[in-house]
């Protein structure tokens, strides 16, 4: 037996999203010096393993760790009869202890126990993964399997998915002390090994992410056993899709479904898996075709942050029939030029052959924050085009090509100054909305600016006039200070700090009232052989009428009576028995006509 | 082969409370509104060994591509081509080939076996998926044949998996505050998604408990009206089309779970068949996923002279009747008797049928806008042995055969 | 055997250890309670409602008595009571009002049923029931084994004899959630807005941690501690209900499940295959119950060893939002034979 010496250091650190939001988190480094990661180091031992975890702790609170699925017995501590720490926790500034022989194998968390609603969903959390004892020699059956011989476990490639939540509110409150009002949890970030997409993509240790190293892309060949091991340490349920694959479920919280050669094969087949907080499924699948394939969240309610598509909880694996050559080449001769109302437009020739993408990154020259600018999750790209620029400003680019092999070196960094670039809104157009309001959209986005005004013209004055003003990363305003049948005039205008500004277009639009709408949801409540009873619903408060029409059999429709808006039913008494009749409703008023017919009711007299 | 030809097109449903909300969906005909859920596609496999190919003709008349992906299903051709994600610049736009405005998209899909499916929009699915873009998809084993006491299975003969009538439940839910955003080009907020109706095949109650092709309810054809005989054997194709997991609980007995996600609970090795189907009270249909349930009701058999029930009931006049103005009850304890109910009070019931709820137990899973009744109930109608068709309920063996 | 059960259906009002109170509805128990003090009971719902234990092959005449709300003296309620999960049964005992007739104020309304699977059930009042299960009508009901013998360990069993779900000691993992905001407007007699639903307190057995530990007799309203106690290497069944409207994931650092029991079917397969299964996470959906059967894991040095049992949905498990509280409780391990033979479910 073995043994497994783990120090962890529970540490404040920053995390990054894609779009450039950056969070501050808690997380275990795994050296005095090293930043802490989120999730934590990943613990890798054998059954029978004696594990030992040296928890140090500068945070500026109690933290302790728990081993669910492990036979370790936590010691809760108590003040006032009430739990404060399910286990024994390391003060800020001291350090304790933990230990526990690894009982079986399966993939476990290993995550805090004091507060554990602030302090996993800060990031103290992390797995542990238990090979069979037999695991890396060749001649056991347990070679490369995830729970031994004879459970169906063997596999080629191996992946955790740590699947996780951030709310941004918690985060923010947490890192100042301040307590977050936990019932109104409503995570924004939903990450995959503490990355949302496509940063998932991104391979292990890319450097612009350094507190979240782990990548989730998967490189594979067809025909590989993959096992994919997904484990929820966040706080809700997580609906987990892999699209194009059905794999078998080996195991779940580490207990396999099929424990030996003699035991029932309980393992079944899902493509889309329900993984509650703190579950664990080892599934395993092969996929024949090359291609990608994307593991995604199917609670597509949580797409990402600011509810974006694509990202959040998403990666992708790419299958090719030969073994990935290893990390890209670098992209050669990156060349930059300016483009009035469009950015600064990158070209590069691309020197690789096996890469799935590639990284953009830019700063502000002659400053030291470097930003992770984009992610092309597609191969091939040879241009890209930057349109967050400001004007005025001496900017720095460099990209590299990733695989799931590693990133490749950067190329050469290109510079160019945008004090001659025309920049601001276009595209801007005015949809006419019924109901006094008129809708605006334009495309452009103005991130580097304070934002964009909304100017207007009457059809009766001469100069354009701010109406409002919205942020950068809109594209739509909804005017709703407009009065019916008059002729508008919008353009929208850029901010930027400095205070240079230019306009968009002009677009026209004349506001109209509401129509009609139909009667709906006509139905007969009550039918004999000598009167129909109809009903309809009406939202309208205006001081129409309804129509109410009737066809006999083949016949035309004849209107059969009117009656006021606030009666919506009608009495038919003229009706015979077996008769066979249709009947429609519309509404009518002095200012704006008839609105169109409900549905056709067919109604049968006994 | 089967070849279905669908439209995503725009439409709208009305809501119990008198609203009508716009919807994306798919329709099978041309010129057609959209369906909520999209048509199901039904389709009988090939015989053993003879792989299956469904070729589907998808025609995007919605002003944003549209694509579709079949989850559980083997490899998807489009033009000769294994479909890929497809990107638009450095953003992934669909999981999967799409049709762009005006389009029309061929895919040719590999089925991997019997089961229930979904098939759902893989574009932009966030608001795509929730705008109605979503239907079911149904695959008969080889052997099947309608009506036949051993081939008219849910997963092939001698699977356990015989029924004797079936209903598709596709569960979902509407947050009409998106639909509008979508409708009038306002921004599109999932954050803060809140759905306000929970639906069985796209209706709230009343809609429910009406049958298939409900001339009130022309975007809906699907009922969810589930009729049976006691001692019937009724296969309940549960598909989780929305965002949310629903805890349905069948009143009356257990349903024994036999499928996930269209893959049937058995495990065959050297040793024999292994049956891994299990029995529930609720069954929990995760988002994205299916379930195919089997009830069954036979009751104890009360008969008004030879077996009556053991307690005496009290006067119906005194106890409260038909909570929402209406009751599905008979006024008698016993199954295919009309009873006497006070005269003001409306009875759906026909000929003395027993009624048993089908219901959400997740929250407002069983309110509509906030109120009960409304959303997910739905009602399970047991009628007297021998007064229902033999096809009653059936869904039709293909839906798409040329 | 015919076993005649009374419950009364009425309000009252619980207490959370954040010091709120709420108004709820509930059930109570009448039974053997004479006629002329039937009107005692009005307003003392108990939170969860009482747990009703019958046996395979019992005759149950369960006869529910509306006694009204003392304290919404305008409402006029009727109530139902819903076994849910009984196989085979009829609507008129079934509870559903749209499909059979409710229980007004004042009257009385028998329901029968003859169980004849052993199980962990649930029951509750299915009139309106978003609500009526929210204000508290709700609780578990277990049919034991027609061969239960519990002096004998071989028959000390949740299944029957040889099923492998014998026990030393039984407990209730009720769970359910409350919304402070509805319990409050409805007190009010204003009507909440179900799609709004958002918990401000999440409960084990009618109560919020640490309530839940708490042995003394200060909560009439809530007599049901969870506290889970046994000897070191005793099998502890944990019969798990969820009756709130959210899934829940209930954790014990330190103990394997062994999960023998869904929604009151023993795990076998059509041809009795055995399917009982290992989990370390117990999820459970709304309407659903769980039997699970731990051994009291050994802790030398530490007797009477506290384990905590959580909710890993772990942002249920504050007061309110504030200090740890919520879907909490312990189970606590004593050394051999310290504690004496459990008598009763849920002690």
């Amino acid at each position: 037996m073995g043994a497994v010496i783990q120090n962890l250091w529970a540490k404040k650190g920053r995390i990054k999203f894609p779009g450039g939001a950056a969070l501050p988190f808690w997380g275990f480094a795994s050296s005095a010096n090293g930043k802490p990661q989120i999730p934590g180091p990943l613990i890798k031992a054998r059954a029978g393993d004696l594990v030992t975890i040296n928890l140090y702790n500068h945070l500026k609170k109690n933290i302790s760790l728990l081993f669910p699925g492990q036979q370790f017995i936590p010691r809760p501590v108590k003040e006032n009869g009430v739990f404060v720490s399910y286990n024994t926790p390391a003060a800020p500034g001291d350090c304790t202890s933990y230990s526990f022989t690894a009982a079986r194998p399966g993939v476990f968390l290993y995550e805090s126990g004091t507060s554990p609603e602030e302090q996993v969903s800060m990031g103290l959390y992390g797995a542990l993964v238990i090979y069979p004892r037999g695991y890396d020699d060749l001649l056991s059956p347990d070679y490369h399997t995830a729970y031994c011989g004879n459970t169906g476990t063997g596999f080629d490639v191996e992946k955790v998915l740590i699947l996780g939540e951030l709310d941004s509110r918690l985060n923010m409150a947490a890192d100042t002390g301040s307590r977050f009002n936990m019932p109104d949890y409503n995570p924004d970030h939903l990450v995959i090994n503490g990355r949302s997409y496509p940063h998932t993509l991104l391979p292990d240790n890319y450097g612009l992410l350094s507190s979240q190293p782990v990548g989730s892309g998967l490189g594979i060949i067809p025909g590989q056993r993959v096992l994919l091991r997904i484990i929820n340490a966040g706080l809700q349920n997580h609906t987990f899709r892999l699209l194009g694959i059905t794999a078998r479920v080996v195991a779940v919280d580490g207990w396999p479904l099929k424990a030996d050669e003699n035991s029932l094969n309980a393992t079944y087949l899902k493509n889309t898996i329900t993984v509650a907080p703190g579950e664990s499924y080892d599934l395993i699948f092969t996929v024949n075709g090359q291609g990608q394939y994307f593991l995604h969240h199917r609670d597509f309610n949580h797409p990402g942050k600011g509810n974006r598509f694509p990202g959040g909880m998403a990666t992708r694996l790419t299958a090719t029939l030969f073994e990935s050559a290893g990390v890209p080449a670098a992209p050669l001769d990156l060349s930059c030029a300016l483009i009035n109302r469009k950015g600064v437009k990158l070209s590069w020739k691309n020197s690789s052959t096996g890469e799935e993408g590639f990284v953009i990154e830019r700063k502000i020259t002659g400053e030291d924050n470097i930003e992770l600018l984009a992610i092309l999750d597609n191969p091939g790209r040879q241009e890209y085009t930057d349109s967050t620029v400001l004007p005025g400003i001496s900017y720095s680019y460099r990209i590299c090509a990733y695989n799931s092999a590693g990133a490749s070196k950067h190329s050469n960094i290109c510079r160019i100054d945008t004090n001659n670039i025309e920049q601001g809104p276009e595209k801007l157009t005015c949809t006419t909305m019924y109901g006094k309001r008129a809708d605006l959209a334009w495309s452009g986005s103005n991130a580097r600016g304070s934002g964009y005004a909304i100017e207007r013209r009457a059809d009766n004055s001469e100069d354009f006039q701010t109406i409002a003003e919205v942020g950068p990363n809109t594209t739509f305003y909804r005017d709703l200070s407009v009065v019916n049948n008059t002729i508008y005039t919008y353009r929208v205008k850029a901010v930027f700090p400095a205070g240079a500004a230019c306009h968009s277009n002009e677009c026209v639009t004349v506001p109209k009232a509401a129509p009609l709408s139909a009667p709906d949801q006509l139905r007969s409540v009550y039918v004999t052989d000598k009167s129909v009873f109809l009903v309809w619903d009406h939202d309208s408060s205006d001081e129409n009428k309804f129509h109410i029409e009737r066809k006999t059999g083949a016949g035309p429709y004849i209107e059969i009576d009117v009656v006021a808006n606030s009666q919506t039913w009608y009495t038919d008494k003229d009706v015979q028995k077996n008769g066979t009749y249709y009947y429609r409703v519309r509404t009518h008023s002095k200012s704006e006509g008839f609105s169109d017919y409900s549905y056709e009711l067919l109604v049968n007299t006994p | 082969m089967p070849t279905v030809n669908l439209w995503a097109t725009d439409g709208y449903v009305g809501t119990p409370d008198g609203k009508n909300v716009y919807i994306w969906g798919f329709t099978d005909k041309e010129g057609g509104a959209a369906q909520l859920p999209g048509p199901a596609i039904i389709v009988k496999q090939q015989p053993y060994l003879i792989p299956t190919v469904v070729t589907v003709n998808l025609t995007n008349k919605l002003a944003e591509p549209v694509s579709l992906v079949f989850p559980g299903q083997g490899e998807v051709r489009v033009n000769g081509q294994p479909a890929q994600p497809q990107y638009q610049g450095d953003k992934l736009v669909s999981f999967i080939n799409h049709a762009l405005p005006g389009e029309t998209i061929t895919y040719q899909v590999t089925l991997t076996g019997p089961g229930t499916f979904l098939y759902e929009s893989g574009t932009y699915p966030h608001r795509q998926v929730q705008m109605g873009l979503h239907g079911a998809m149904i695959v008969r084993p080889p052997d099947y044949l309608g009506l036949h006491p051993e081939k008219q299975t849910a997963y092939g003969r001698n699977t356990g998996t015989e029924f004797d009538r079936e209903y598709l439940l596709v569960l979902g839910e509407i947050d009409p505050g998106l639909h509008q955003s979508v409708e009038h080009g306002l921004p599109y907020d999932t954050g803060e998604f809140n759905p306000r109706y929970r639906t069985i095949n796209g209706k709230c109650w009343n809609g429910t408990v009406s049958g298939d092709g409900d001339g009130h309810l022309p975007a809906r054809p699907y009922g969810s009206m589930i009729m049976m005989e006691p001692g019937e054997k009724v296969l309940l194709r549960c598909a989780g089309a929305g965002f949310e997991s629903h805890p349905l609980h069948p009143h009356g007995n257990h349903a024994r779970v036999v499928g996930l996600d269209g893959k049937l609970l058995q495990n065959c090795g050297i040793s024999g068949t292994t049956d891994l189907s299990f029995k529930r009270f609720t069954i929990l249909t995760g988002p994205g996923q299916t379930c195919d349930l089997i009830y069954t009701w036979t009751g104890p058999g009360y008969e008004p002279d030879t077996n009556p029930i053991p307690t005496r009931l009290p006067q119906i006049r005194k106890m409260a009747l038909a909570p929402t103005g209406l009751t599905m009850w008979s006024g008698s304890p016993y199954l295919g008797v009309k009873g006497e109910l006070p005269g003001e009070i409306e009875s759906c019931n026909q000929i003395g049928e027993y009624h048993f709820m089908l219901n959400s137990h997740g929250v407002p899973g069983i309110t509509g806008q906030g109120a009960f009744p409304g959303g997910m109930p739905a009602m399970i109608a047991v009628y007297p042995a021998g007064t229902l068709e033999p096809h009653h309920g059936m869904l039709p063996t293909e839906s798409h055969t040329p | 055997m015919k076993v005649k059960l009374r419950l009364g259906a009425t309000d009252g009002w619980v207490g959370t250890p954040d010091g709120g109170s709420h108004y709820i509805w509930g059930f109570v128990d009448l039974t053997g309670v004479p006629e002329n003090k039937l009107s005692g009971f009005r307003g003392k719902a108990q939170l969860m409602a009482p747990p009703i234990v019958l046996k395979v092959e019992d005759e149950v005449y369960l006869t529910l008595t509306n006694l009204g709300t003392p304290d919404r003296k305008g409402l006029k309620e009727p109530h139902t009571i819903h076994l849910h999960g009984f196989p085979n049964q009829i609507p008129v005992y079934d509870g559903v009002p749209e499909a059979s007739m409710a229980v007004p104020v004042t009257r009385d309304l028998v329901y029968y049923y003859k169980p004849l699977d052993p199980g962990t059930y649930l029951y509750h009042c299915h009139h309106k029931p978003a609500e009526h299960i929210q204000m508290g009508m709700a609780g578990p009901l277990i049919v034991r084994p027609r061969d239960f013998d519990p002096t004998d360990i071989e028959y000390k069993t949740a299944y029957g004899h040889g099923t492998g779900t014998e026990f030393d000691r039984e407990y209730f993992i009720f769970l359910s959630e409350l919304d402070g905001t509805i319990h409050n407007l409805v007190a009010k007699a204003q009507e909440p807005d179900w799609t709004n639903y958002k918990p401000t307190h999440w409960l084990i057995n009618g109560r919020s941690y640490p309530d839940t530990v708490n042995t003394t007799d200060r909560f009439p309203g809530q007599p049901w501690p969870a506290a889970v106690g046994a000897n070191v290497g005793e099998r502890v069944l944990l019969r798990f209900v969820n009756l709130g409207f959210q899934q829940h994931a209930i954790s014990i650092p330190g103990v394997d499940f062994r999960v023998v029991a869904v929604d009151a079917v023993r795990l076998q397969g059509l041809n009795g295959e055995d399917l009982s299964y290992f989990k370390n996470i117990i999820y459970i959906a709304p309407g659903q119950s769980m039997d699970a059967i731990f051994t009291a894991p050994e802790a030398p040095d530490l007797y009477p060893a506290t384990l905590p049992l959580f909710n890993r949905n772990y942002n249920k498990n504050t007061l309110a939002g504030g200090e740890m509280g919520g879907m909490i409780s312990e189970v606590r391990v004593y050394a051999p034979g310290t504690l004496p033979p459990q008598a009763a479910p849920s002690l």
